[in-house]
């Protein structure tokens, strides 16, 4: 049993607890024990750093020294998420002066930022700590017949210093999905298309035809589903979809659902049967 | 055939070009464009590294007059006096007007502009900003240039000057991205085009581009260029492309050995060992390979080595060389020692002109690596090149305004555009017996073997001799494209024809110039000879394809030649 | 000599009905813009592409290999044979600009683009002296501020990577920001056009950037536009720009995370766009999905401990009125309202139940079997 801390964010918490019950269960499967760091807080989402830098790197600093507190490396299930935490880590293991200044404010609250803790995020955790063997052995429903679209997302892929694959050329979704026993996508009109999530809020209109983009690509490959490690790229196809003038109504699955589904999870538990955009699939 | 009307055309968009334009655009209502044949930004001012030259304010103990001397001393005393003197006057002013711009130069902990030594410098007065001086101070005008709508014909290729023999009246040129050969009509024309090392092909550091077109186009309008016979190599260029290795790499403690390990500096200049001057140090690396100690299958280059120095002061202090070496030579100098050669880098020789960047053509006037004012005289010393570029796009401009103003209309022939346009046709229409890419290649191994670092009677006229059998065999080149839109094949060929003018201007004075000066050695005379040679060589091209040589004085005003010793 | 397939984008619009891909074999040697050179001068001298410096200080050579924008000189041609396995390699132009021939594309626009910025100084006379022999005085730490902007060499690689410029004409690039960030931390210049900057940033789309980070990605040169175009954006709303929904959602985020070390997704919609309909929906969607609905996160064990460390840092930087106190009170209000104790005493009660206190999944408990 492998044992790594988890990073809850925003989407796996309040309304969205759910998601890590599936996620525990799922891991459970591929004998991995994923620990919820309960004290750490947003990771400021990428918007903090609007307001000031520095402020995102100690409030991750703070996150990755809970995780450090427990003697656990930290898996981060969400690509932006994963790309800020990340960010905040390079720039504090090559700026002393900024981890000094940091380490002062977290000292009272009994924490230090060490730089001892790896931070996963998904993809790179799949491959590197479970390994995909692993993964074909614990499927339970083949996900035969299943045509699915494999869209990273871009903060796993940019910038490269923090990518977790080969940000021209990545394959590990790919060879997830294939372990999986879906027939995999991974050339279509769209796939290097952002998704949009992080302009709803901003230029609303960017996100819609981001997703018209990517979404009527998908449509034209004939895809069952698209499957997305990343739950605000989900968020995004799921829910922001639906604000669309016509929707193409594609469906689509955080990575974890579809691989608890897959694994023998119920439908209902693997989430696949919440979502606004219907999987029909089966 | 189109028609452009304006009262002063720059010619470049490097430094020089831009910085006239500047000048010219505060300091006049006259239509002023700027030609050039790349964008502004890609022109090769981008590439200085090491800094500018400059007394300032505050540098204690230096002053402008020992900035001439070492100047002066520098050129092997082939300067004009009264130019050096006017550039090292005008150092400080125009360091704080680009500074107000700007430039982000590097400071001194008081906020003043930082100056560290340099070769040839008695006084720590080179300016810079980190290791990219050249590019921020072209990058910094480009962004004044477009605060000031400066008018800019981004990629249009000089084909002629047109003038009467007593007034410049016009250019041709030819439109890339369109297509198509224009007559500009024009009172006033400053040349800015850079330096023409390309004619050592593979064995230069000058961009692609560093052709001298405005050179060439120059000599065939009958204007006299002068010194061509002085080229700087650089010792330290990338075996296989000439990119340059900076010399902070030797300055960190780089080593260079020869075939059998050895650190041959040690027989050429025992004290300073690889921190000799270039020049001292480009003729040994060039000896070393002469004499069979090279290294390589070839024998044909040098090691230098920063192996010893360990991967973390190369990263931190290298870091732009450990990546060239291992992009453009496929080495890491962690691990390997790195291959490099001698590397023709700068023209000390170009268009003939005065001390205010005047040719002898009224109107006509030359600025920065094309022009011969000349600061450089026989070598130019490093640092100086950025503030001549300038010092003398300044003044060219403030000149070319003074003379626009009162000039009279013009009325450029369009004889010659539709001579252009005829050259162009049968460029596309040629037999096609020879390929650019071979004989441009030829060019280069030819001028490097016989007019490269080491120079000798026999060699250099059985050189001439090749030199002038390519230039009869490249009327056989043949432009394949025959599109109108951005034809680069076209371009190519231009460039090349081009090298091949320019290459006889060189050969010729270098055979005739019977002394050892500066860049120019020969091992036939090794000795400078003030007696016979302190004079500059002009050339001119004759009518029937000749090229004329004559000399004109050296002029001299307080610093008598002596020898050059460090 | 190993040798790899390049497919090239060729088209000249004067011959060409459409754009066709030619096929070269060249040496996997040296860099991308080797292998162009070599088509060039061997195999077909009509190949029309840009190249100048040959080592990345020009910006003339970007271009895209399938599908990702490189620096030609700057590209191994054995890292591309590396990633790629094997496929051919697609060489194509720029996007977004319109092609001219070849590889060849129209830079002007970016460059127009960029003009409207103000991309130069305006210098202050304040601070730069009007006298040309005098020096204007500048600190090397505070060069610290724009040291990695100035290293833009206009190879226009962000321009075509951006996801908004690919779906807004009138985004101005990465680049055009960054470029404009440049002096907008720079002492000397001018406040009046600081201000206009601003001003025209965000008329040039500056609330429009996706941050996808693909610029910082494909930046030659290590500038790092999506972070700069975060800092005018954080500017723009010191300087009061603070109508646009990007400003809101920004003002969200440091109010909730500061309150509740979490964002409210039930809110935003509320208060970025005044839409409190969607509020009522999602905890509808909810409810009915059989999820809990919590109308704030409930504060966790050594939340009073991060809102120190945050307004420590806030007030460090010169930031700390930036936070909303009333409504941040206004949120503490509706903690204890729900939790029926006020803030403090529940994060002192967070700590007394351990780290296991999660709390709300009530009924998704049951839904999951109980575990």
């Amino acid at each position: 049993m492998v044992k790594v801390g988890f990073y809850q964010g925003c989407c796996f918490q309040g309304q969205d607890a759910h998601m890590f019950e599936t996620m525990k269960e799922m891991f459970k499967r591929i004998d991995v024990d994923v620990v919820l760091l309960e004290e750490t807080t947003c990771c400021g989402g990428n918007t903090i750093d609007e307001e000031n830098r520095k402020l995102s790197y100690a409030i991750n600093a703070r996150n990755i020294a809970l995780a450090e507190r427990e003697g656990l490396d930290m898996l981060v299930s969400c690509n932006t998420c994963y790309m800020v935490i990340a960010k905040a880590k390079r720039a504090l293991d090559t700026n002393k002066k900024l981890r000094d200044e940091i380490n002062e404010l977290l000292k009272e609250e009994g924490l230090e930022y060490k730089g001892t803790s790896r931070i996963y995020h998904l993809l790179d955790f799949f491959r590197d700590v479970v390994g995909y063997e692993k993964i074909k052995q614990a499927v339970k429903r083949p996900l035969k017949g299943w045509k699915v679209v494999a869209y990273y997302g871009c903060h796993v892929l940019y910038p490269k210093e923090i990518a977790v694959d080969n940000s021209d050329n990545p394959s590990s979704l790919q060879e997830i999905l294939k372990a999986l026993g879906a027939e995999v996508i991974d050339d279509y009109e769209g796939k290097d298309a952002c998704c949009g999530y992080h302009s709803f809020f901003t230029d609303k209109s960017m996100t819609l035809k981001k997703l018209n983009r990517i979404l009527g690509g998908v449509k034209k490959v004939g895809a069952d589903i698209v499957a997305t490690p990343c739950p605000l790229c989900f968020k995004s196809f799921d829910i922001y979809q639906t604000n669309m003038e016509n929707p193409p109504r594609v469906p689509s699955s955080f990575l974890p659902e579809i691989m608890a589904y897959a694994f023998g999870i119920d439908k209902d538990k693997s989430g696949l049967s919440h979502h606004l955009i219907k999987v029909e699939k089966e | 055939m189109v028609e452009l009307d304006y009262d002063i055309v720059i010619v470049g968009g490097g430094g020089a070009g831009l910085y006239a334009a500047l000048w010219a655009a505060e300091n006049t209502i006259l239509k002023v464009a700027v030609m050039t044949k790349v964008y502004p930004t890609r022109s090769h001012t981008g590439a200085a590294e090491g800094g500018i030259n400059a007394v300032l304010t505050h540098s204690v103990g230096d002053s402008p007059e020992a900035h001439a001397y070492d100047t002066v001393k520098g050129s092997d005393f082939l300067a004009d006096q009264d130019a050096v003197d006017i550039m090292c006057k005008m150092g400080a002013a125009v360091i704080y007007d680009i500074a107000h711009r700007g430039v982000p130069f590097s400071r001194r902990p008081d906020g003043r502009i930082a100056q560290r030594p340099f070769g040839g410098a008695s006084f720590p007065r080179t300016c810079y900003a980190a290791d990219k001086t050249g590019f921020y101070i072209l990058q910094t005008l480009y962004e004044q240039c477009l605060k000031n709508n400066v008018t800019f014909l981004n990629e249009w290729f000089l084909l002629s000057i047109i003038h009467n023999g007593e007034r410049v009246e016009g250019i041709t040129a030819w439109d890339i991205r369109n297509g198509g050969v224009h007559l500009i009509k024009t009172k006033a024309v400053i040349l800015a085009t850079g330096g023409h090392a390309r004619v050592y092909w593979n064995r230069t550091s000058n961009a692609l581009g560093n052709t001298g077109d405005g050179t060439a186009a120059a000599l065939r309008a009958g204007l006299p260029l002068k010194d061509m016979e002085f080229i700087q190599f650089h010792p330290t260029g990338l075996a296989k492309t000439g990119i340059l290795v900076t010399e902070g790499a030797r300055g960190e403690g780089g080593y260079l050995r020869n075939k059998d390990g050895e650190r041959f500096m040690k027989r050429y200049a025992p004290e300073k060992m690889e921190l000799a001057p270039r020049d001292i140090v480009a003729r040994a690396i060039q000896t070393e390979i002469d004499e069979g100690r090279g290294c390589g299958p070839n024998g044909d280059y040098i090691c230098l080595d920063l192996t010893h120095l360990g991967e973390e002061k190369i990263n931190e202090r290298l870091p732009q060389t450990r990546e060239h070496a291992i992009l453009y030579e496929g080495v890491d100098p962690v691990k390997e020692p790195i291959p490099i050669a001698p590397t023709a880098h700068y023209s000390m020789g170009g268009i003939d002109a005065d001390k205010l960047g005047r040719t002898p053509i009224k109107g006509l006037y030359a600025a920065g690596e094309c022009a011969c004012i000349s600061v450089h005289g026989a070598n130019r010393l490093g640092g100086n090149s950025l503030l001549d570029v300038l010092v003398y796009g300044r003044l060219t401009a403030l000149e070319a305004v003074k003379y626009a103003d009162e000039a009279p209309e013009t009325n450029p022939s369009v004889a010659k555009a539709k001579d252009d346009e005829k050259r162009i046709l049968e460029l596309m229409e040629a037999d096609g017996k020879e390929k650019v890419a071979d004989l441009r290649k030829e060019l280069g191994n030819v001028m490097m073997k016989h007019f490269g670092v080491f120079r000798e009677e026999k060699s250099m006229r059985e050189g001439l001799e090749k030199v002038m059998e390519i230039k009869e065999r490249a009327k056989h080149v043949k432009v394949y494209d025959t599109s109108k839109k951005f034809n680069t094949d076209l371009i190519t060929a231009l460039e090349f024809l081009n090298l091949v003018d320019l290459a006889p201007a060189i050969a010729v004075p270098a055979i005739e110039r019977k002394e050892s000066r500066g860049a120019h050695a020969r091992k036939d005379y090794p000795k400078r000879d003030d007696k016979n040679f302190l004079k500059h060589s002009v050339v001119k091209l004759k009518e029937d394809g000749t090229y004329e040589l004559s000399w004109k004085p050296v002029t001299i005003t307080k610093f008598l030649p002596e020898e050059r010793k460090y | 000599m190993e040798t790899a397939i390049l497919q090239v984008f060729r088209y000249d619009p004067e011959k060409d009905q459409a754009p066709y891909y030619k096929e070269y074999e060249v040496p996997v040697e040296g860099t991308l813009l080797n292998a162009l050179l070599y088509i060039k001068d061997n195999l077909d001298p009509t190949l029309a592409f840009r190249a100048f410096c040959r080592s990345e200080v020009c910006g003339s050579c970007s271009m895209k290999v399938n599908g990702k924008t490189k620096l030609a000189c700057k590209t191994p041609m054995k890292e591309l044979v590396e990633t790629w396995k094997g496929k051919p390699l697609r060489i194509e132009p720029l996007n977004h600009m319109k092609v001219i021939k070849d590889l060849v594309v129209d830079i002007d626009k970016p460059i127009e683009k960029m003009k409207t910025l103000i991309p130069w100084l305006v210098p202050d006379p304040r601070v730069v002296p009007t006298d040309p022999m005098h020096e204007s005085i500048i600190y090397p730490e505070e060069m610290e501020a724009y040291k990695d902007q100035i290293h833009c060499m206009l190879c226009f690689s962000c321009y075509s990577a951006c996801e908004a410029v690919a779906d807004n004409e009138r985004y101005r690039g990465p680049f055009a920001f960054s470029k404009a960030y440049r002096f907008q931390v720079d002492r000397r210049d001018i406040e009046t056009a600081k201000e206009k900057r601003i001003r025209y940033a965000i008329s040039g789309g500056l609330w429009s950037c996706v941050q996808c980070q693909k610029c910082i990605h494909v930046c030659p040169k290590g500038v790092r536009p999506a972070e700069d175009i975060q800092n005018l954006r954080g500017q723009a709303v010191k300087k009061g720009f603070t109508d646009k929904p990007g400003a809101k959602k920004l003002k969200h985020f440091v109010d909730w995370i500061y309150a509740t070390g979490q964002i409210n997704r039930l809110y935003l919609p509320e208060e970025v766009y005044g839409n409190k309909e969607a509020r009522e929906k999602l905890t509808k969607a909810y409810t009915e999905m059989g999820v809990e609905v919590w109308e704030v996160p409930k504060p966790t064990k050594g939340l009073m401990k991060f809102r120190d460390i945050y307004l420590e840092i806030l007030s460090k930087e010169d930031k700390a009125l930036d936070l909303d106190y009333s409504h941040v009170r206004k949120i503490d209000k509706m903690v204890s309202d729900i939790f029926k104790a006020d803030i403090c005493t529940i994060v002192d009660k967070a700590h007394e139940e351990g780290r296991s206190s999660r709390g709300l999944i009530s009924k998704l408990k049951g839904l999951l079997g109980g575990q």
